[in-house]
């Protein structure tokens, strides 16, 4: 069953800001709309979590590239409970520990938010990202050189994920790191041992389990199974 | 003393060249309700433009606490030191600012 749900609608509310992610908005979700407001023109999505949450992920045109935010009700006050939503959406959207910016409760400098040095691509996360890019391709299928030349669009290569890999002399880390999701085909925390994706010639194919998974996270707005 | 950099980018509906030169005349900086909210609110990103057309400003007003790092609010009543505006029959916040026009 689908725990983060895309809502066709724009919020009737007013928003605050809450989080920040060092990702891009196409890196949670398919379905991206325009919008402006007071403040600027911005990307947006808007999801909610079962009956009570109810949240957006913007990229305003001011912001940092691959930086989104994400924000709540302006009446969701209560600092444990934002505390407790923004603890529910990192965990339902798989966000990685690493790409957390910025969240209420730190303390921060006003257009001051720096990435960590040492932030890289992890192979838990590039995963995920393998079966994102895959599952929007025609018959949900990619190949590894697809995967690897859409990856920095999703996000910002870090200088260590630049570096030379030290096993792959004519591989760049974070090529390596995609690399290993298709290859390393035994991985039981693997796509494939999951029943997400599998193996094709030079790639990988998103089963409908996967399918159901990034819908899961909100990242589909919905999905047509395949013929058979 | 002033506090912060913040700043507002160019664009056609809310920071115009024209309300650029408006804006350094004057001193000031206004903001309508924002959609769905509860009162008038000045708007504007934290810290300088960057590689971008807009205005710069400086103020003494402190921004509601609830700002992120990218983005701050100054709320009418819920913010001191906010003034209000109005101008054809519709509210306004309006905070004194030093500002800058890199929108000429």
């Amino acid at each position: 069953m689908a725990k983060v749900k895309l809502s066709k609608y724009e919020p009737d509310y007013d928003i605050t800001p809450q989080a920040i992610f060092w990702r891009a908005l196409k890196y949670f979700t398919t379905m991206i709309r325009e919008g402006e407001d007071g403040l600027d023109e911005f990307q947006a999505a808007s999801f909610t979590i079962g009956n009570d949450i109810r949240f957006d992920l913007r990229t305003y045109a001011g912001h940092p590239e691959f930086t989104v935010t994400l924000y709540l009700p302006n009446d969701v006050k209560d600092k444990e409970e934002i505390s407790r939503v923004i603890k529910i959406v990192i965990k339902e959207m798989v966000i990685p520990k690493n790409a957390i910016a910025w969240q209420r409760g730190e303390p921060f400098t006003y257009g001051d938010l720096k990435r960590p040095r040492g932030d890289r691509l992890r192979e838990p996360e590039a995963r995920i990202l393998a079966l994102k890019i895959a599952a929007q391709q025609p018959n949900r299928t990619a190949s590894t050189q697809f995967i690897k030349r859409e990856v920095p669009k999703y996000t910002e290569l870090s200088e260590v994920d630049r570096r030379r890999s030290p096993s792959r002399g004519n591989e760049a880390l974070w090529q390596q790191i995609v690399g290993n999701v298709i290859s390393h085909q035994e991985t039981p925390a693997g796509p494939f041992k999951k029943g997400y994706a599998t193996r094709t010639l030079n790639g990988l194919s998103v089963t409908e389990k996967g399918m159901a998974y990034l819908n899961s996270m909100g990242f589909l707005a919905s999905f047509t199974p395949l013929a058979e | 003393m002033a506090l912060g950099q913040f700043n507002r980018r160019e664009n056609d509906k809310t920071q115009p060249k024209s309300l650029a030169l408006i804006q350094v005349a004057s001193g000031e900086i206004w903001g309508r309700t924002p959609r769905n909210g509860f009162e008038p609110a000045v708007q504007a990103y934290a810290g300088k433009l960057k590689n971008r057309r807009g205005i710069d400003f400086t103020t003494l007003i402190d921004p509601h606490p609830d700002g992120s790092p990218f983005e701050v609010r100054w709320y009418l009543t819920a913010t001191p030191g906010v003034e209000y505006r109005c101008k054809d029959g519709e509210d306004f916040a309006c905070i004194k600012a030093v500002v800058t026009n890199m929108q000429p």
